[in-house]
Parts: structure tokens; C-alpha cells; sequence
């Protein structure tokens, strides 16, 4: 296999050593250097596309490039893509902001073609510390609070790969998958594997570990937030699948589990979104319900389940990473959105079908994500888990629709203040737009889109 | 002479129960061989799709082009209207199963496909969405306020209609089924009559995500239980699950189809809906949204789930039987007139519920041809409310009355309007109420008894009504009503024409026996309904020596004594 298929890890990674080059020789911001961002993602999105559908090896079998890794750098530039596209980028603190972005996206591309667990281990932890890093320059009391999680998350992964290592004496994914398919079940094994794939869930923000990780993120500045609750849970999904292929011996042990934590985050993630009413928070758990439908794509341990996971997985990074840039400054208030249909018809439009997309609203692409694990879970016998995600379906959807009354319907504070005349003319910024237009397109593409994540499935040597 | 021979005598009964003689009878029609694609349902699924995005996207200097967008709706509606007809034209009324019919795979590897097809139940249905469709936008004439926004939602509802109608998968179908609801609430909510307006469209958004909901369980559980192989509808509908899950299926069907068509107790969108909608948007939602409904009910529940049908039969009924009670109640105590409308318009539903709960091959075939009628009635019935009301600039019926001498046409086409809705003979929902009744007094005999009650004392009721609004003595501190306008004598005329001409010629005209240009709303059910109720179909007693035949071949006509 030629190095030229690696052509798109470096121009992520260089964007990223670029960005902090140019913030310490005093260059300028400006929207250019965002757009310069915006176009190094396209090409890297385009190159991998064109030059991913190779499959091999370099560096001596350290690094693979497979369907599924393809799909999943695909779906990381993607959102990379979205987020930058939507970001404000004359408010954000593009020097500092941006080429973490680029580096959580890096660790999601090393997870993506990781062969062993030091790969995986290093790809989760460039994603996870860039997370933290983006809280700690932008929100320093949530960046310290967040690193107390990141730091538990990173303990748990150290230790269950360093004894998933020692119990097997296999350091390669598919070292590890074949000793423990060949291996019987034992307790330490299993609890082991449970404790591991919880360092994941923590990253992921899967529920109960959705309130430390996903509510910190709700504390930072729009783009913050999106490299966290969509970057960096990304790379720990993709690094949750890509374990769970190594793990099939041990499925005994965690599929219940996986099922119980995707019933609890579908449900609670549900319930919060009817709850809430600041669009940043109604946001984050919305995400966390559409993690959970991931999260269920996966308890059913087999290929076609895992396929439709990674089915849903664009959309969701797509979603989670645009959404919290649309949906305005972190102290933004049920009122700020109020009349933003009128105020700023682009942002309204994108930030509406975002937030549809994140609650499975047809024909958006989350609901072709979620529809495809709700067929999946039942043919895998997990109906129960697809009844308590109905449930929270019906609730986000009930959440989502109250967001756009406020934005559609409800008067704007200018119009309250009597300024209806004066109003100021409609922004038409074309970034917002992006998104929306993802989300709509994604399922008249969903035939070949599908079959890519079916093919990726396979790459996980899922049966 | 019996009565039912009395009534098979008649021309029309003849006209209604037995389809065109003979096949080769047909004569090379208007339109024959124009259609010539097999993108037809797409180009009626997505052509108004595109349109609304030529409109969302058409410059528009200083508000200079914004009657254009009323004119790209109308070309469009008008469009979609002339391809529907010729698809009639062309429909192959003596062969059964799916015509025009595109199969694409989407997901293929959980079995969702972009199947699109008509039988004779979904090409009735389609001609009802563009007629329909075409009579909201000429109601829509007036619309001054945002109008880029109000024909770009409107024209995006008649798609999503049009897409439930033509879908043979049961993912497409759920995609357009819930997609329906989004642009009516925004176009309820933006432009209905305020302060109501906005609790109206909450509604509608409830109760039809509601429906959505059961739809989207019941359509996996059949999924399941048809072995996971595909979401094509046939395959769902020949599913066997046990007796416990179909009928948890069969009641997921059942809360999907009521709460749109709608019954008592998920009609509470309805009554919000069309009587505080604009005009257009009122008749959309009454004349073929709501009858998705119905035509959800026959499709999958009566045609797949044959033994929890029956078990839920008597409670279909009887939720027919207290709409039209509820109907009669709440219009009586009605004072205002868009409301009593609204009230009259929830009949048509209930008189076809209780066609599928009959689930006898004549009250079936009533009810496909009532889901068509009754479409008809309820949206001239919500329009002719609005249009009166409009013109004599108030909703009040202590305000509005004696208004006959001074709007006569608006006058008669309430009457006309009224008189459908109570199933009266030479409009086309009497054939249509007459199929229902006759076939459903054996099943649901109490049910039928008591639905006809309910609708002499809606008879009542809207003789009262008439009465005091139109016919009585006029009010002089009332502002001074102007008759109907010209777009609204169109829209209100076109759907009076088609209640009169279906009424007056259900199975076509025929000069000498012999098809004319129109094959027939009755014939062109009749391709469908056989394959539908063969299976509810009571062997009939058969001479000492001939086989029984338990059912009625596809295509054979029914007849009367066919029936239970």
C-alpha cells in the first residue's frame, strides 16, 4: 500500500501545527484563516475519500487502513468540516480553539486505523486531552472539573488495556479477539472488560457519565462545546467499536451492560431534552439520547448492529459538533433563539434541522440512522431496549419542537422592545447552511452510505 | 320485491356495484400512451418538492414577484392535477395489483426499498390530494402575508400527501406520513387566525406525532414478525404474527388511524385546526391529510391483521358512533360558525370508520370510495364555513344570520356542502354511505343503527343551522356580508362539481353502453377492494353439487348479495 493513502492525517495534523506556528509568530486571525482551515479539511475529506479506498498495512502492520477506518476518518472530517464552517469565528478564539480541533479529529483518525491497543489508547487520549484543553483555556473552573473526569476515564482504559495485555499476552486488536473467542469466560475477565469499555462510556458521555462530561461542555464557548460533545465522542465511539470487535469473546459480560446504558441515556437523554429550555442544554442532551442509540447499535455484537451504529455515528458527529456553534454563546437563554427564525434565517434553518436531526425527526439523517438500529435491535432480540428508546424518541422530538416554536414563532426581544419597524435586516451568512444541507441529504445518499458502514462492520471482523 | 332488490334495480346502484361490462369495452381514451414514464408517482411525489424550492429560492426585489408564487403553486397544483387525471385515465381498471410502480433498493440491507405504487385505492386517493390540493391553493388567493414562505409550506404538505399515498414500503411511508405534519402546523401556527392559532398547531404537532409514534412501533413489529426480510408493504401485510401481537399491532394501527382521521378521543387537533387555519390550509388538512387516516386503516390494518380486525371491529364502531354523536352535540351548542364546520367535518370520517369496521367486501369497498367522497365533503364543508364567514366578516352565529338574500352562492354551496356531509342522494357520498351502511348492518348492526341516528340528528343540527345563517331573518347590526369571490366560487365549485358529478355517474359515463372518457371512480376502486376483503368475505351458499368459492376472485365485481 502506498504512504500517500496517510496524505489526509497530515494535513490534519500539519493544520493543527500550523495554526499554533502562526499564533506564535503574531499572525492575525481573520476569517481567512478560517476559510484556509475550512479548505486544508475539504481536501484532507476529499483525499480520503479518493485515496482511502485502499486496504493494507504500513509501518509494519501498526497502522491499517480498511473500510472501516474510511468511514470513520470520513465521518471525523465531516464534522470537522461542519464545525468549522459554522463557527463564529470573529468571537471565537480561533488561534487557540481551532487547531485542538483539528488535533481531537487527528485522535479520532488514529483510532480509525489503529491496530493494537497503544494505537487506540493514543487516539482516545489526543482526543479526550484536547477536549480538556479547550475547557481549560476557554472556562477554567469547567476545564479543571473535566480533567477530573478525563483523568478517571484514562485510569480506567490504562489499567483494563494493561490487563487485557496481561491476561491475553496480546497487544494487536485481532491478537486480542482471537485469544479471547478461544478463552473462557471468567469473572476478573469480565469485570475487567466492563471496566474498560466504562473509560470509553465516560468519554462517549454515555449515561449516568453523560452529566460529567457532556454538562461540562454546555459551560464553554460554542465551538468548545462541539469539539467536545462531538469530536471527542466520536473518537471514543469509534474506539468503543473497534474494542467491542476485539471484545466479541466477552460479550456475555457487556452486552446487558452496553443495552442497560444506551436504555438509560435514550430515556434520561429524552426526558432532560422535555426538561430543559437553554438551547445549548436541550442540545447536549439530545446528544447524549443519540449516543445512546450508538451505544444500542453495539449491544447487539454482530455485524449488521455495528453497522448500523456507524450509520448513525456520522450524523450524530455532524449534529453534535455544528449544533452548539448554531445554537449560540453558552449562557444563551431560552429567549436568545426567540424569533431567530426572523432575526437570522440561515442560523434558524441550520440550528432547526440540526436539532430534528439529533431527536431522529424524519426524513433528517439521524432518523435513517436511528431507524436502521431500531430494525437491528429487533432482530437481535433487544425489544426492549428499542420500547425505552421510543420513549425518549417521543420525548426529544416533544423537546425539539418547543425550540422552534421559540424561534419560529415566538416574538425576538427586538420585537418585544416595540422595534418591529426598525428592524435590522435578516443575516444571511451561508456557513449555517452546511449542516442543514447534510442532514438532508444524507439519506437519498443512505443506499451506497450504508453499504460503506456495512462493509466497515465487516472490517471489525463482526460476524 | 325486497328493498335491496328494489335497490339493485336502480341505475345507480348498478352503476355503483358493477364496473364496466367487459374489458373490451374500453376505448382508447384521452391521454392513452402520453404517460409513457415510469417516474410518474415520483414526478407527483417530488415535482411539488422541487417547486417549493423554486419558490423558496426565486429573487424577489422588494417584495415585486410575490403574486408569482401564488402563480408557480397554481401552475404547479394545476400540474400535478392534469398528470393525476391522465394516470385515472390510463389506470388499468380490469387487471388488480400495483400500476405505475418504481422499486429502487434504499437500505437493502435491512429491506427498505423507495417502492412506489398505486392500486385503485391509491389512485382514487391521489386524484383526491391533487383536487384537493389544487382547490387549497385557489382558496389560498388572498394570502398577502410572507406569501414566499406560505406556498413553499403549502406545496411541501401536498408532496408529503402525495408520498404517503404512493408508498409501497413501509419506511417510505412513515417518512412521508410524519413529514405531512411539520409544514401544516408551521402553516397553522403562521398564518391562522390569532390568538389560536399557535395552540392549534401544538395540536396537530401532538396528536399527529402521537399517530406517528404508533405508526412507527406498529410497522417495526410487523417487521419483526414478517421475519425481518423487508419493510415492503405487501410483505408486512401477509406477516402472521400470534394472536397477542397482532392485535397490539392492530391497536398501534388503529390509534395511528384515528388520530388523524380523526374519532373520539384523539380529535382534539381537529376542531382547533380547521377553524382556526387559513382557508387553503383548512381544506388540505380536512379534504386528504386527514383521510390518510382512513386510508392507513384499510391499507395495512384491515388488509393485514384479519383476526385482531375483527376483535377490535366493535370498538371502531363504536368510536364512529360517538363522533357522530359528539359531532351533532358539540355543533348544537356551537356559536361560532367556523367551528360548526369543523364539527360537520369530523362526520365523513366516522361514516368511513365504520366501513372498516364492518369488514364485510361491500362496507370495505364503501369505505375506500368514501375515503375519496367523504375527503370531498368534509373540505367543502370546512371551506364554505370559512368562505361565509370571511365574507360576512364574522364567525358568530348570533351575529351571521339571514344571509341567503345577500351571498346566494355562498348560501348554496353551504347547503350543497351540508348535504354531503349527511350522505344525501345524487352527491357522491351517498353511494358511498349507502355501501357502508348496507354492508355493515349484518357485522356491526348496532353501530350502523345508531351511526344513522347520529346522522338525522346532524341532519338536525344543520337545519338549524342553515335555517338561522342563511334563512332567516337577516341581522341588521351585522356588518354588511359580501357573496363569495371569484377564487372562492372556484375552489367551493370544483369540489361541489366532483361531489355532484361522482354522485350523479359513480361508474362513469357511458354513452351505449360503452366507457366514456371517465372509467369510473366505483370501477377504479373495484380493482382493489376484492384482494382487500376476500378474506372477511362469507362463503355464500352454493347450489347442492357446485364448489363454494370462499371468496371473490380479483377484478370480479361485487355484487350486493356478495356481501355478508
Amino acid at each position: 500500500m502506498k504512504t500517500t493513502v496517510l496524505v489526509p492525517e497530515l494535513l490534519v495534523a500539519g493544520a493543527a501545527v500550523g495554526l499554533f506556528v502562526a499564533h506564535r509568530r503574531g499572525v492575525v486571525a481573520g476569517r481567512w484563516l478560517a476559510s484556509g482551515a475550512l479548505v486544508a479539511t475539504l481536501v484532507a475529506l476529499g483525499l480520503e475519500l479518493w485515496l482511502g479506498g485502499q486496504i493494507g498495512t504500513l509501518f509494519g502492520g501498526g497502522w491499517q487502513q480498511d473500510r472501516f477506518s474510511v468511514f470513520a476518518k470520513a465521518a471525523m472530517l465531516l464534522g470537522l468540516a461542519a464545525l468549522i464552517a459554522t463557527g463564529d469565528w470573529d468571537s471565537e478564539s480561533l488561534h487557540e480553539v481551532l487547531p485542538l480541533g483539528f488535533l481531537a479529529a487527528f485522535g479520532g483518525m488514529v483510532v480509525a486505523s489503529a491496530t493494537n491497543l497503544v494505537a487506540l489508547w493514543a487516539g482516545v487520549e489526543l482526543a479526550g486531552i484536547s477536549g480538556v484543553a479547550v475547557a481549560g483555556i476557554l472556562a477554567t473552573g469547567s476545564g479543571l472539573r473535566l480533567l477530573r473526569v478525563s483523568v478517571l476515564a484514562t485510569a480506567l482504559v490504562t489499567i483494563g488495556f494493561a490487563y487485557l495485555y496481561a491476561v491475553t499476552g496480546a497487544s494487536t486488536l485481532s491478537g486480542l479477539r482471537q485469544t479471547l473467542v478461544s478463552e473462557q469466560l471468567t469473572l476478573p475477565l469480565a469485570l475487567i472488560s466492563l471496566l474498560t469499555l466504562s473509560g470509553l462510556a465516560v468519554r462517549l458521555g454515555l449515561t449516568p457519565f453523560a452529566a460529567p462530561t457532556f454538562e461540562r461542555g454546555i459551560g464553554l464557548t460554542p465551538v468548545g462545546s462541539g469539539i467536545l460533545h462531538g469530536l471527542v465522542a466520536g473518537t471514543a465511539a469509534l474506539a468503543l467499536a473497534k474494542l467491542l470487535g476485539a471484545l466479541y469473546g466477552t460479550s456475555p459480560a457487556w452486552s446487558l451492560w452496553l443495552g442497560g446504558l444506551a436504555t438509560l441515556a435514550m430515556v434520561v437523554g429524552g426526558l432532560r431534552a422535555t426538561a430543559v429550555t437553554a438551547p445549548r442544554t436541550l442540545m447536549a442532551w439530545l446528544t447524549v439520547q443519540q449516543v445512546g442509540w450508538v451505544a444500542a447499535g453495539l449491544a447487539t455484537h454482530d455485524r449488521r448492529g455495528a453497522a448500523a451504529a456507524l450509520f448513525l455515528l456520522v450524523p450524530l458527529v455532524l449534529a453534535a459538533t455544528a449544533g452548539p456553534p448554531l445554537s449560540g454563546g453558552a449562557d444563551s437563554e431560552p429567549a436568545g433563539v426567540a424569533g431567530l427564525g426572523r432575526r437570522e434565517p440561515a442560523r434558524a434553518v441550520g440550528l432547526g434541522l440540526v436539532l430534528l436531526s439529533l431527536a431522529g425527526v424524519p426524513p433528517l439523517a439521524g432518523f435513517f440512522g436511528e431507524f436502521t438500529v431500531a430494525a437491528e435491535l429487533l432482530r437481535a432480540g433487544l425489544g426492549w431496549v428499542l420500547a425505552c428508546g421510543l420513549l425518549g424518541w417521543l420525548l426529544g422530538a416533544a423537546g425539539v419542537v418547543r425550540a422552534l416554536w421559540l424561534m419560529y414563532l415566538e416574538p425576538g426581544p427586538e420585537e418585544i422592545r416595540g422595534q418591529r419597524g426598525s428592524r435590522r435586516p435578516a443575516v444571511w451568512a451561508p456557513g449555517p447552511l452546511v449542516p442543514a444541507v447534510l442532514v438532508l441529504a444524507y439519506g437519498f445518499f443512505a443506499n451506497p452510505i450504508h453499504d460503506l458502514a456495512v462493509q466497515g462492520a465487516a472490517a471489525l471482523g463482526l460476524r | 320485491m325486497t328493498g335491496a332488490n328494489l335497490l339493485a334495480a336502480t341505475p345507480l346502484w348498478a352503476a355503483v356495484v358493477n364496473p364496466s361490462p367487459s374489458p373490451s369495452a374500453t376505448p382508447a381514451t384521452f391521454g392513452a400512451n402520453v404517460i409513457g414514464f415510469s417516474f410518474l408517482l415520483s414526478l407527483l411525489v417530488w415535482g411539488p418538492a422541487v417547486m417549493a424550492v423554486v419558490i423558496a429560492l426565486v429573487p424577489n426585489p422588494r417584495g415585486r414577484y410575490e403574486r408569482w408564487f401564488l402563480g408557480i403553486a397554481f401552475w404547479t397544483s394545476a400540474s400535478v392535477l392534469a398528470l393525476t387525471l391522465i394516470a385515472y385515465q390510463q389506470f388499468q381498471v380490469f387487471t388488480t395489483g400495483v400500476q405505475f410502480e418504481e422499486n429502487l433498493p434504499w437500505l437493502p440491507s435491512i429491506g427498505v426499498s423507495y417502492h412506489l405504487g398505486v392500486d385503485g385505492i391509491g389512485i382514487s386517493m391521489l386524484l383526491l390530494s391533487a383536487l384537493v390540493g389544487l382547490c387549497a391553493v385557489i382558496a389560498s388567493w388572498e394570502v398577502r402575508e410572507r406569501p414566499r414562505s406560505y406556498f413553499v409550506l403549502l406545496l411541501l404538505a401536498e408532496a408529503a400527501v402525495n408520498g404517503t399515498i404512493a408508498a409501497r414500503d413501509f419506511f417510505v411511508l412513515l417518512l412521508f406520513w410524519s413529514a405531512v405534519a411539520v409544514p401544516l402546523a408551521l402553516l397553522v401556527a403562521g398564518w391562522g387566525e390569532r390568538p389560536r392559532a399557535a395552540g392549534a398547531a401544538w395540536r396537530l404537532l401532538g396528536y399527529w406525532g402521537l399517530s406517528s409514534a404508533a405508526l412507527l412501533a406498529a410497522g417495526l413489529l410487523l417487521y419483526q414478525a414478517a421475519g425481518g426480510s423487508d419493510f415492503a408493504i405487501d410483505t408486512l401485510t401477509h406477516a402472521t404474527p400470534t394472536g397477542r401481537l397482532q392485535l397490539v399491532i392492530a391497536a398501534l394501527l388503529l390509534v395511528a388511524g384515528i388520530s388523524r382521521l380523526p374519532l373520539v378521543p384523539l380529535h382534539g387537533w381537529a376542531r382547533a385546526v380547521w377553524s382556526e387555519a387559513p382557508t387553503g390550509v383548512a381544506l388540505l388538512t380536512a379534504g386528504v391529510a386527514s383521510r390518510l387516516g382512513g386510508y392507513l386503516l384499510i391499507r395495512v390494518m384491515a388488509a393485514g391483521e384479519h383476526d385482531a380486525s375483527r376483535t377490535l371491529a366493535p370498538i371502531l364502531s363504536g368510536l364512529a358512533v360517538l363522533t357522530v354523536g359528539y359531532a351533532a352535540l358539540a355543533a348544537i351548542r356551537s356559536r361560532d360558525l367556523r367551528r360548526l364546520g369543523a364539527y360537520l367535518a369530523l362526520i365523513p370520517g366516522a361514516v368511513t370508520a365504520l366501513g372498516v369496521a364492518g369488514l364485510s367486501p361491500l362496507s370495505l369497498e364503501g369505505a375506500v370510495l368514501s375515503l375519496f367522497t367523504g375527503g370531498l365533503a368534509a373540505a367543502l364543508v370546512v371551506g364554505a364555513t370559512a368562505a361565509l364567514a370571511e365574507r360576512a366578516q364574522t364567525r358568530s352565529l348570533a351575529t351571521a344570520a339571514g344571509l341567503a338574500g345577500r351571498a346566494p352562492k355562498l348560501a348554496w354551496l353551504l347547503v350543497a356542502a351540508c348535504l354531503a356531509v349527511l350522505c344525501v342522494p345524487f352527491l357522491a357520498t351517498f353511494p358511498a354511505g349507502l355501501m357502508i351502511f348496507l354492508g355493515s348492518f349484518r357485522t356491526q348492526a348496532p353501530a350502523a343503527l345508531l351511526l344513522a341516528l347520529g346522522l338525522v340528528a346532524d341532519a338536525g343540527v344543520v337545519a338549524w343551522m342553515l335555517h338561522r345563517v342563511l334563512f332567516g331573518a337577516p341581522n341588521p347590526d351585522a356588518p354588511n356580508p359580501g357573496d363569495a369571490t371569484l377564487p372562492q366560487a372556484w375552489f367551493l365549485g370544483i369540489l361541489v362539481g366532483t361531489l355532484l358529478w361522482v354522485g350523479l355517474v359513480p361508474g362513469g359515463p357511458k354513452l351505449f353502453g360503452v366507457p366514456l372518457f371517465d372509467p369510473g371512480l366505483v370501477n377504479v376502486v373495484n380493482t382493489s377492494t376484492p384482494d382487500l376483503s376476500s378474506p372477511y368475505a362469507v362463503p355464500s351458499p352454493s347450489a347442492p353439487g357446485s364448489s363454494q368459492s370462499p371468496s371473490p376472485s380479483p377484478g370480479t365485481p361485487t355484487s350486493p348479495s356478495a356481501g355478508p
